[in-house]
C-alpha cells in the first residue's frame, strides 16, 4: 500500500507566516508524490491544531506525518504524545524544522528561505516515503543485580534495590561487611558511630529477604551486557562452618597475634578473625596468611559447636544478573612509600585510618591515647595533612576528606586528652560546606595550632624520646620545628583494584568513571554502575548519596524502561563483519547464536555509532535506513539554491543541532543553501550517506559533532572523522576535491562559531566550484 | 646545618600570659590576611595579621616588642572586615597592656614624655 | 590487470571467514592473507576486471588498473557508490577525467 502523507504547516501564530507563503508551499506540497493531504495552520501545537492532525490519522486519510513548524528540540513531548494517541508509529512522526533553522535563520531573505523550506519539506517527506514502522523491542529480563563491596556505598545500594523488590548478590571481598566505615570510631559530622548505621542498614536489608550474601568473594570474570550478564566468583574458604555461634573461644587461644596495620601494636586481634563490633555475618573467620594450620589447630579443639574446619577448599560458582553496581570502595595510600615521614620506621607516626583504629574502645590501647612502644601518654598530636596527596610522585589529587577527618580526629584527642597540644601541618584546608564548623572548633575550642606548609621531615629526637616535625611556616615566614608523641598522616584516597574491571574507562586518578556531568553513575560500559570511592574520592554521607543515584539509574535499566529504541539488523543483508559490536560503546551488540549482531535493547544508548560504521548499512536506528536516508537526500532540489553551493549537514542532536538553533533564534543567518538533517551523534552518519549526496549533486557535505572531550558516546566525533577521512582519501583519488567533506565540531553554546566555520566551508566550495558529479 | 635560620620550636607558654578575649581572638584566627590589608597604622614592623598569626605559634614577645602595637590608631577597620568577626582592635589594644610592662618594651618616647610629665 | 589493496586501508572486513571482497568476486579469486589478515589477488591472470571487489570494498582499498583500455599509470579507474546510484570516475594517462553516473539499486 502507498503512503498517505500528511504535510502540516505551522504559521506559529505569524513567525513563520511572514515570512514563508505557507499557502504556496503548502499548495505544492500537496502536489509531490506520496502527500496525501497538505495542510497549514495559525498554531499547530494548540489543541485545535493537534485535533486536525489526529482526525486526519484516525479518519484513515494520513498514515504519516509531516510536521513542519519549530525545531524538534521544541515541542518533541507535544507531537509525540499525539502521536501515542492516535496510534501512529512514533517514527512516522516527521518533524520539519521551518522556524529556527529557516525563518528566523533566514528572515532577511525571504525568497531563500522559501527555497530552503521547500527542500526541508520535500527531504522530510522523501525520507518518511520509504519508512517501515518498528515496535519497540522489549525483552523480559528477571531484575537481579550484582553489587561489588560490602561497604557503605555496596550496603546502600543493595538496599535500596532490595527494597524496590529487585534480587540482589552481594560480594564481599573481605570476611567481614561494613568496609572502611567499620573501622572507623566515628564519622562527621553528627559524630555518631558508624556501627549504628550500618546495623540499620543491614537490618533493613536482610528484611527484605531478597539479598544473598558472599563474602570472602571476589569477582574473577565479567561478561556479556545490561540485563545480560554472566559473572564469575571465586570464594575463598572461610575456614569456619555457619555452625558458629560467635562465642570467641577459639580468639582465647589462637597463639598468632596480629597487628591490625605497620605502625600499631597487635592488641587483641589473631590469625583468628572475630566480627568485631559489627556482627555480619556472625561467623569467625581464618585467615590463613598468618594461621599456622593443622600443625597447631587448638582452635578446632576448643570450638563447642565444631565449627572449624582446616579443610575446606575454595569455591567457584558463577551467576547471571541482569546490572552491576560496582562498589569496591578505597584503600589508603601506602604510608610507608613517603620516605621522609618514617611511617613504619618511626614510633608514633601512624596514618589517620591507624588512628580511627586507636580511637576505638576495642582498639589495640582500647581507646586511651598513649604511645603504643613505651606506653608513655600522648601530649602533643601533629596532624600531617596531604601526606602524600597533591604530590606527582605519590598521589597529584586531592582526596577531598583528609581535611575533616583531621578535624574530627582532634575531637577524638581532646576527647580522650583534654589538654592536648594539637598541630596541623596543611597546605590548603578544605572544608566545604558545613564542614567549616569542624574547622572553626578545632581552631576555637581545641585550640589546634595550624602551620601553612608541609613538614619536611619527621625526626626522632633519641634524648628526648619524642618525634619532630620541621616545616616553613609560609604564613609567618618562619622555620618551625613541632615536637610531638603522636604523628599521624592523613593519607588519600586509592581506588581499590578489581581486576574483573580493569578494563572500565578511568579518569585522570586512576577512578573509575562515568560521563560525569549527563550520567556520571554508568560506566562506558551500559549497565555497571559506580558507587562510593570505586568513582572519587568521597566522604561516607557523599558515598551514601552516590549509592542511591547508582541504584536509581540502574533501576531505570533494569525495568526495561529503555528510552530509545534500539537499531534493527537486516539479517539478509549482514556478512557478519563484527564492525557494530566492535565499535558499539556500550557493548549492547553482539553476536547471537546464529552468528547475527544483534542489539540488547536495555543496554543500547541510541547513539547510532553502529549504522555509522556499517560498510552495507544493514543495522540502523529507525528512521535511518538506507532507503529512508537515500530518499531524503535525492528530494534536495540542488537547483534551487540561486548559484549558492548546496551543502547538507549532519547535525549531532545533542549540541550541533540546538547550537544552529540557537543561532537562528538570535538571527545569526548561515545562507539558507545550507540543509540540516538531525543525528543522535556524527559517529551515527554513514560514509554512504555522504556518497549519496555527492551523487545527487549536492556541492559539500558537512558532519557536526561535538568536541572529542566532550561526546556523549565517547568516541563518536573521532569515529565520524576517521570514516570521513577515509573518505577523503578516495575522493581525492577520483580527482574530486576532499574539501567537499568535513567534519566540524561545536559546543551546545557554539552557535555563533559553528555558523562562521559553517560560511568558511561555504566559501571554500564556491572557489571549488560546482560539485564534479553533477550532471 | 640551618645555622641561618633555624628551626624555632613551637612552645605555647607564652600564650598563659594573655587574657581570654584575646586568646579566643587570635585562636580563632583562619589567616585570610583581611586585616592587614584593611590596616592604616604607619608603623607595619607587623600588621594585625601577623600579630594574630604569631600569636598562634605562641611567639608572644615578638608582638610585645613591635612597634606596629603602638603604632594602631584605633581606626577598627580591621575588626570591621574581620570574616569570622573577630575584634581584632580589641586584641591589639588589649596587648599593649602586657607590652608596656614587657623589659624590653618599645613604648614610644614622646608618650612616655607625655606620661611623665 | 589484477585488483591491488592497499594493505594500510584494508582490515580483512574483521570478519572470521570471507571479507566482502571475497564474497562478491565472481571468480573466487580474492583471499585473505593468514598472515597479516589482509585480502590478496590469489590469482592475477585470472581476473577479468569486473570491479565487483572494487565496488564492495567499504574502505576503499582496492583498487584496479586498466592498461590495455585506458593506459599506464596514472590511469584509474574509480567508483563511487550511492544508494540509488553508482558513478564511475575515469582518468586516463594524460590525467584527464571523465565521469558517468548511473541509476542503480546498490542495497
Amino acid at each position: 500500500m502507498p503512503p498517505k502523507i500528511g504535510v502540516y504547516l505551522c504559521h506559529c501564530y505569524g513567525e513563520i507566516g511572514k515570512i514563508l507563503d505557507l499557502e504556496k508551499l503548502s499548495q505544492q506540497a500537496g502536489k509531490w508524490r506520496g502527500v496525501a493531504a497538505s495542510i497549514h495552520y495559525p498554531g499547530l501545537c494548540s489543541a485545535d491544531g493537534l485535533e486536525i492532525i489526529a482526525e486526519d490519522v484516525r479518519q484513515g486519510r494520513v498514515d504519516r506525518v509531516v510536521v513542519g513548524a519549530c525545531s524538534p528540540a521544541v515541542h518533541r513531548d507535544t507531537f509525540l504524545r499525539l502521536a501515542r494517541q492516535v496510534g501512529l508509529n512514533e517514527h512516522f512522526l516527521e518533524r520539519c524544522n521551518l522556524r529556527e533553522q529557516c525563518t528566523r535563520a533566514h528572515r532577511d531573505q525571504p525568497a531563500l528561505a522559501m527555497a530552503k523550506a521547500r527542500n526541508l519539506l520535500k527531504m522530510a517527506v522523501g525520507r518518511l516515503s520509504p519508512a517501515e514502522s518498528f515496535e519497540p523491542v522489549s525483552s523480559s529480563t528477571s531484575r537481579s543485580v550484582l553489587v561489588v563491596g560490602g561497604g557503605i556505598a555496596g550496603l546502600t545500594a543493595a538496599e535500596n534495590l532490595a527494597r524496590a523488590g529487585v534480587n540482589v548478590t552481594l560480594v564481599e571481598k573481605s570476611p567481614f561487611l561494613g568496609g572502611k566505615v567499620a573501622r572507623l570510631h566515628r564519622y562527621y559530622p553528627r559524630f555518631c558511630s558508624p556501627r549504628c548505621g550500618l546495623e540499620v542498614l543491614m537490618a533493613r536489608l536482610l528484611a527484605t529477604g531478597r539479598v544473598t550474601v558472599h563474602t570472602l568473594t571476589e569477582v574473577t570474570g565479567v561478561r556479556g551486557t545490561a540485563g545480560n550478564f554472566t559473572v564469575e566468583l571465586l570464594k575463598q574458604p572461610r575456614y569456619v562452618k555457619d555452625a558458629c555461634t560467635g562465642c570467641g573461644a577459639c580468639l582465647e587461644v589462637c597463639p598468632v597475634e596480629v597487628a591490625p596495620s605497620a605502625a600499631l601494636p597487635p592488641g587483641r586481634q589473631r590469625a583468628i578473625e572475630g566480627p568485631g563490633l559489627f556482627p555480619y555475618p556472625l561467623n569467625y573467620a581464618v585467615n590463613r596468611v598468618f594461621c599456622r594450620g593443622k600443625s597447631c589447630s587448638r582452635c578446632v579443639e576448643v570450638c563447642p559447636a565444631g565449627a572449624i574446619d582446616l579443610d575446606q577448599e575454595e569455591d567457584r560458582l558463577s551467576i547471571g544478573v541482569d546490572a552491576i553496581i560496582l562498589a569496591a570502595g578505597w584503600e589508603p595510600y601506602d604510608a610507608g612509600r613517603i620516605n621522609n615521614y618514617g611511617y613504619g620506621r618511626l614510633p608514633g607516626v601512624i596514618t589517620s585510618m591507624d588512628l580511627e583504629v586507636l580511637a576505638r574502645p576495642d582498639g589495640p590501647t582500647g581507646g586511651q591515647l598513649i604511645r603504643s612502644h613505651d606506653k608513655k601518654p600522648v601530649r602533643r598530636v601533629a596532624f600531617i595533612q596531604c601526606a602524600g596527596s597533591r604530590d606527582k610522585q605519590h598521589l597529584a589529587y586531592c582526596s577531598g576528606v583528609c581535611c575533616a577527618a583531621t578535624l574530627k580526629q582532634i575531637d577524638y584527642v581532646r576527647a580522650v586528652a583534654p589538654g592536648a597540644g594539637i598541630f596541623v601541618f596543611y597546605m590548603d584546608i578544605r572544608t566545604p560546606g558545613n564542614l567549616e564548623e569542624l574547622y572553626r572548633r578545632a581552631r576555637e575550642e581545641h585550640g589546634a595550632v595550624f602551620i601553612r606548609g608541609n613538614p619536611y621531615a619527621v625526626e626522632w629526637d633519641p634524648v628526648a624520646e619524642e618525634l619532630v616535625v620541621t616545616a616553613d611556616d609560609t604564613l609567618s615566614g618562619s622555620r618551625i620545628a613541632v615536637r610531638a608523641e603522636l604523628v599521624v598522616l592523613a593519607t588519600g584516597m586509592v581506588p581499590c583494584a578489581v581486576p574483573a574491571f580493569e578494563r572500565l574507562e578511568k579518569d585522570t586518578t586512576g577512578f573509575i568513571t562515568g560521563h560525569l556531568p549527563c550520567s556520571p553513575m554508568e560506566v562506558r560500559r551500559a549497565g555497571i554502575y559506580v558507587a562510593g570511592c570505586a568513582q572519587e574520592p568521597m566522604d561516607v554521607s557523599t558515598s551514601v548519596k552516590s549509592a542511591l543515584a547508582a541504584a536509581a539509574e540502574c533501576l531505570a535499566t533494569i525495568q526495561n524502561q529503555s528510552v530509545v529504541v534500539p537499531p534493527v539488523v537486516e539479517r539478509h543483508k549482514c556478512d557478519r563483519c563484527g564492525r557494530c559490536v566492535e565499535e558499539c560503546p556500550y557493548g549492547a551488540c553482539s553476536f547471537d547464536t546464529d552468528g547475527y549482531p544483534a542489539v540488547n535493547p536495555p543496554a543500547c544508548r541510541g547513539c547510532g555509532i553502529c549504522q555509522g560504521g556499517c560498510p552495507l548499512r544493514c543495522i540502523y536506528l529507525p528512521g535511518f535506513s538506507s532507503r529512508e536516508m537515500a530518499g531524503l537526500i535525492e528530494a534536495v532540489d540542488t537547483g534551487s539554491m540561486d548559484e549558492q553551493p548546496c551543502v547538507l549537514a549532519f547535525l549531532c542532536a545533542n549540541d550541533a543541532y540546538p547550537a544552529l538553533d540557537l543561532a537562528g533564534t538570535r538571527g545569526n543567518s548561515y545562507g539558507a543553501n545550507i540543509l540540516t538533517v538531525r543525528v543522535p551523534c556524527a559517529g551515527a552518519v554513514n560514509a554512504g550517506w555522504i556518497n549519496d549526496a555527492l551523487l545527487s549533486g549536492i556541492d559539500g557535505v558537512l558532519v557536526v559533532g561535538c568536541r572529542t572531550t566532550e561526546c556523549h558516546y565517547g568516541r563518536g566525533t573521532s569515529l565520524a572523522e576517521s570514516r570521513v577521512n577515509n573518505l577523503r582519501e578516495t575522493l581525492q583519488r577520483m580527482l574530486v576535491e576532499p574539501e567537499r567533506v568535513q567534519v566540524l565540531t561545536a559546543g551546545i553554546e557554539d552557535g555563533q562559531s559553528l555558523v562562521a566555520a559553517i560560511k568558511r566551508f561555504v566559501k571554500q566550495l564556491q572557489e571549488l566550484g560546482p560539485n564534479p558529479f553533477k550532471e | 646545618m640551618h645555622e641561618d635560620r633555624p628551626f624555632r620550636e613551637i612552645t605555647l607558654q607564652d600564650l598563659e600570659r594573655l587574657d581570654p578575649v584575646t586568646l579566643h581572638i587570635a585562636r580563632s584566627c583562619a589567616n585570610c590576611g583581611r586585616c592587614g590589608g584593611a590596616c592604616l597604622a604607619r608603623i607595619r614592623d607587623l600588621s594585625p595579621a601577623r600579630v594574630l598569626r604569631l600569636l598562634q605559634l605562641g611567639r608572644l614577645d615578638e608582638v610585645l616588642t613591635s612597634r606596629f602595637l603602638w603604632s594602631c590608631i584605633g581606626c577598627r577597620r580591621c575588626s570591621r572586615c574581620c570574616p569570622q568577626e573577630l575584634d581584632v582592635a580589641t586584641a591589639v589594644v588589649r596587648l599593649r597592656r602586657l607590652a608596656a610592662r614587657h623589659p624590653r618594651a618599645t613604648f614610644p618616647e614622646h608618650l612616655l614624655r607625655l606620661l611623665c610629665s | 590487470m589484477p585488483p591491488k589493496v592497499n594493505l594500510q586501508k584494508c582490515d580483512g572486513c574483521r570478519a572470521e571467514s570471507e571479507a566482502l571482497c571475497v564474497q562478491i568476486c565472481p571468480g573466487d579469486l580474492m583471499a585473505l592473507d593468514e598472515n597479516n589478515g589482509k585480502a590478496y589477488c590469489r590469482s592475477a591472470r585470472d581476473c577479468w576486471d569486473c570491479m565487483s571487489c572494487v565496488k564492495a570494498c567499504p574502505n576503499g582499498a582496492i583498487e584496479t588498473r586498466l592498461p590495455y583500455q585506458l593506459g599506464y599509470y596514472p590511469a584509474k579507474l574509480i567508483p563511487l557508490v550511492g544508494s540509488n546510484k553508482i558513478s564511475w570516475t575515469v582518468v586516463d594517462i594524460h590525467g584527464k577525467v571523465e565521469r558517468f553516473t548511473f541509476k542503480n539499486r546498490n542495497d
